[in-house]
């Protein structure tokens, strides 16, 4: 075996999971690999890219709001229950998002992952670009290495930490991931269109740097269960559908259909009126939640980020970027422990489980386990924001004739589609899901 | 034999966005690769290599970012590279370019055998540092090269070319080196390297060169640098449409004018016997007028 073609660890995956990582790793002087099958990283991932709790960076690179290619920080997020005529929104701002390390920001991921990776180079991590990974390396039942796609492809280190993305082929080869069901799996399409500034600060009501989050269920993807979102970046619009594969099989409709739909929408159109599209792209994302998540460690391997499906799509929380920050640390303070025992064994690497658990990342998928299956009600999906738009109508709309009180308005309204006891049942739903 | 050739590393044309209205580069979008024409330059004299024997040596001229363009030649089998650079290079236009190269390459003992270079940049292609450093060489050179063959007559080595030239047309070419060939990036597929190479040119040491400190080098006085007067997206040509004749009824004028006047160039074939053609032919002419 030759020297060079050896290193303390390997990360697979330079995007938020792996560069954390391998940044982490290459500090505390570890010889670290970092393979990326982009020419670049941040060229093959699709992300509506709002990076949450961005303050996770701090602890490697202090002041980093100062030189990460950041486009807005969000002070304004909004939910929308869009009707096939009508909107119902609500609208959230405050100035408390608005001071550095930020509560969120929108950025632009091959901008955002070639920075976060440039980081982990200058810490001294060897970043091999346009190099894909077939499989993994094995003595016996422990991993030893990487096979990459090129000639005399053979990488070998300890540890490998598989950070390979949405549906992640490592961590199934390794029988760590089983299949997924197309009820798990979601299809995010995504435009990236072009406004100047001026614009989205006048449309979208923000000022400077200031940001908008904004998502949509209901009508937004017609009959297919899933929702859409629209971020603010500095010059650009990210916006784009997200749809349950299983239901967008079932109901043959082209995801790019429901993108366009979304666009001709009467309360959304006014918003990317005009904006040119300067990119188009499709990815699979694991939004089983708790359920999808494999199991994490075996003798020789970690699995961080998508790859190991830690996204939190809850409805009113969409995040993936800070999960998979974070795993990375955690993957990376477990391998250093790993190389000071010098016990690279399933049981040498437990330490990985243990501090997800205690970090949000696996408690938050835990507390929130029950919102996929909420999420994918076709109730909520397909009902009830029209309903919600339509109950609007009723208390706004005056004609010169008698009201009732608010009450018996909305219910009303209500009990016409659904009755009674489907409507507390799915109440109780929401709840045990979201509130309690 | 000893090749040399010239790279340079130029935007990702997938990565280019122009505003259509003001007509400026995004350039925050920007993504650096080797330029693909000067990678089929290096493609084509690692074969050449492989063919004749001899060592390849890739240099270009940029920033430290241009390193990348180097490692990518190492790994794909350059013998040696270097980095030509000096901070006020980056006012340079492509002569002063062109002469530079020149300069570094008559600095070693003799002149390699062959020099390639790729045809044009994906940036500005103005396809100038090629044929210009083969008249600062006093070499003879072939541009546009799309086919590339080698054999040996009389023990010498002699290139079969083939050029692109306009509409289409090729032009067939017999040359000797020494001699310098601009190449088009239909030429060839630039192999993937293997990881260790991969991994031994990420690690490389690349040597840098102040065009500055090199014998004969002065930069190209103004009035022979190309200017840039302007830079704008192109119109769509526009379309010629013949002038519809005045005789005819306004329909039929419409017509013509919305067709662009290719009902006018309408064929027919008529078959049967002379008597038959004949009377055909009368009847059309009748049909349009004419008699």
């Amino acid at each position: 075996m030759h020297a060079q073609q050896q290193f303390d660890v390997i990360v697979v995956g330079a995007g938020p999971a792996g560069s954390s990582a391998a940044l982490r790793l290459a500090r505390a002087g570890l010889r670290v690999a970092l393979i990326e099958r982009g020419e670049y990283p941040g060229a093959k991932n699709v992300s509506g890219a709002v990076f949450y709790a961005p303050g996770l960076l701090a602890e490697l690179l202090p002041s980093f709001w100062e030189d990460a290619p950041f486009e807005r920080y969000i002070t304004r997020r909004v939910l929308t229950f869009l009707g096939k005529d009508a909107a119902l929104s609500l609208d959230f701002r405050t100035r408390h998002f608005a001071t550095p390390p930020y509560n969120g920001v929108t950025l632009l991921r091959p901008k955002f992952d070639r920075w976060l990776a440039s980081k982990a180079v200058e810490a001294g991590a060897l970043l091999i670009t346009s190099t894909v990974v077939d499989d993994l390396l094995y003595e016996g039942e422990r991993v030893i290495g990487v096979q990459c796609r090129r000639e005399a492809g053979a990488l070998y280190a300890p540890v490998v930490i598989a950070a390979d993305g949405a549906n992640s082929f490592l961590a199934k080869k390794a029988g760590l991931q089983r299949e997924f069901s197309p009820e798990e799996m979601s299809l995010g399409v995504k435009e990236v269109l072009r406004l100047s500034a001026r614009t989205i600060e006048e449309r979208f009501n923000l000022t400077g740097d200031e940001g908008m989050a904004s998502e949509y269920v209901g009508e937004a993807t017609g009959p297919v269960k899933g929702g859409a979102f629209l971020y603010t970046n500095r010059e650009t619009l990210s916006l784009g559908i997200i749809v349950q594969i299983a239901s967008l099989a079932r109901q043959r409709v082209k995801p790019y259909e429901l993108l366009d739909r979304f666009k001709q929408h009467p309360s959304v159109a006014p918003l990317v009126r005009d904006g040119v599209t300067l990119e188009y792209s499709a990815h699979m994302i694991p939004e089983g939640g708790w359920q999808l998540v494999p199991r994490l460690v075996r003798s020789g391997l970690l699995v961080a980020g998508d790859a190991a499906a830690l996204v939190f799509a809850t409805g009113i929380f969409l995040e993936g970027m800070n999960f998979a920050v974070a795993s990375g640390l955690a993957a990376a303070e477990t391998v250093l422990e790993a190389h000071q025992k010098g016990d690279f064994s399933a049981t040498g690497l437990a330490g990985y489980q243990k501090r997800l658990e205690q970090s949000f990342v696996l408690q938050d998928l835990r507390r929130f386990r029950l919102t996929p299956a909420f999420v994918n009600n076709e109730r909520l999906q397909n009902l009830y924001p029209e309903l919600f738009c339509e109950a609007a109508e009723q208390v706004f709309r005056s004609e010169g004739k008698p009201r009732k009180k608010l009450g018996p308005t909305i219910l009303t309204t209500l009990r016409r589609k659904v009755s009674l006891w489907t409507l507390l049942r799915d109440g109780w739903q929401a709840g045990r899901a979201l509130f309690f | 034999m000893r090749f040399a050739v010239c790279l340079k590393q130029a935007p990702d044309s997938s990565s280019v966005y122009v505003d259509p209205i003001s007509g400026e580069v995004d350039t925050e979008r920007f993504v650096q690769t080797l330029n693909a024409a000067d990678a089929c330059a290096l493609e084509a004299a690692l074969r050449l290599k492989e063919q004749l024997g001899g060592s390849v040596f890739a240099l270009t001229l940029g920033p430290d970012e241009s390193e990348e363009a180097l490692r990518v030649a190492l790994a794909m089998g350059a013998d040696t590279v270097e980095r030509i650079w000096h901070p006020s290079a980056v006012n340079w236009g492509p002569m002063t370019i062109a002469a530079a190269l020149a300069a570094r390459l008559r600095a070693d003992s003799a002149l390699p055998d062959l020099i390639f270079c790729g045809e044009q940049s994906s940036d500005w292609a103005s396809g100038t540092v090629g044929p210009a450093l083969a008249v600062y060489l006093g070499l003879p050179q072939i541009t546009g090269v799309i086919g590339l063959k080698a054999g040996q007559e009389a023990g010498r080595p002699v290139l079969q070319v083939t050029r692109r030239l306009e509409r289409g047309y090729r032009e067939r070419l017999l040359a000797e080196p020494p001699l310098l060939l601009t190449v088009h990036e239909t030429l060839n597929e630039p192999r993937y390297p293997s990881l260790p190479a991969h991994l031994a040119a990420l690690q490389a040491r690349i040597a840098v060169c102040d065009p500055l400190s090199l014998p004969g080098f002065a930069a190209v006085q103004e009035a022979e640098e190309t200017t840039v007067v302007e830079v704008r997206t192109p119109r769509p040509r526009p379309h010629r449409i013949p002038i519809p004749d005045s005789q005819l009824s306004p329909f039929e004028r419409i017509g013509e004018i919305i067709t662009g006047g290719t009902a006018r160039r309408q064929a027919r074939l008529v078959e049967g016997s002379p008597e038959e053609l004949a009377r055909e032919l009368v009847r059309f002419l009748k049909e349009r007028g004419f008699v």
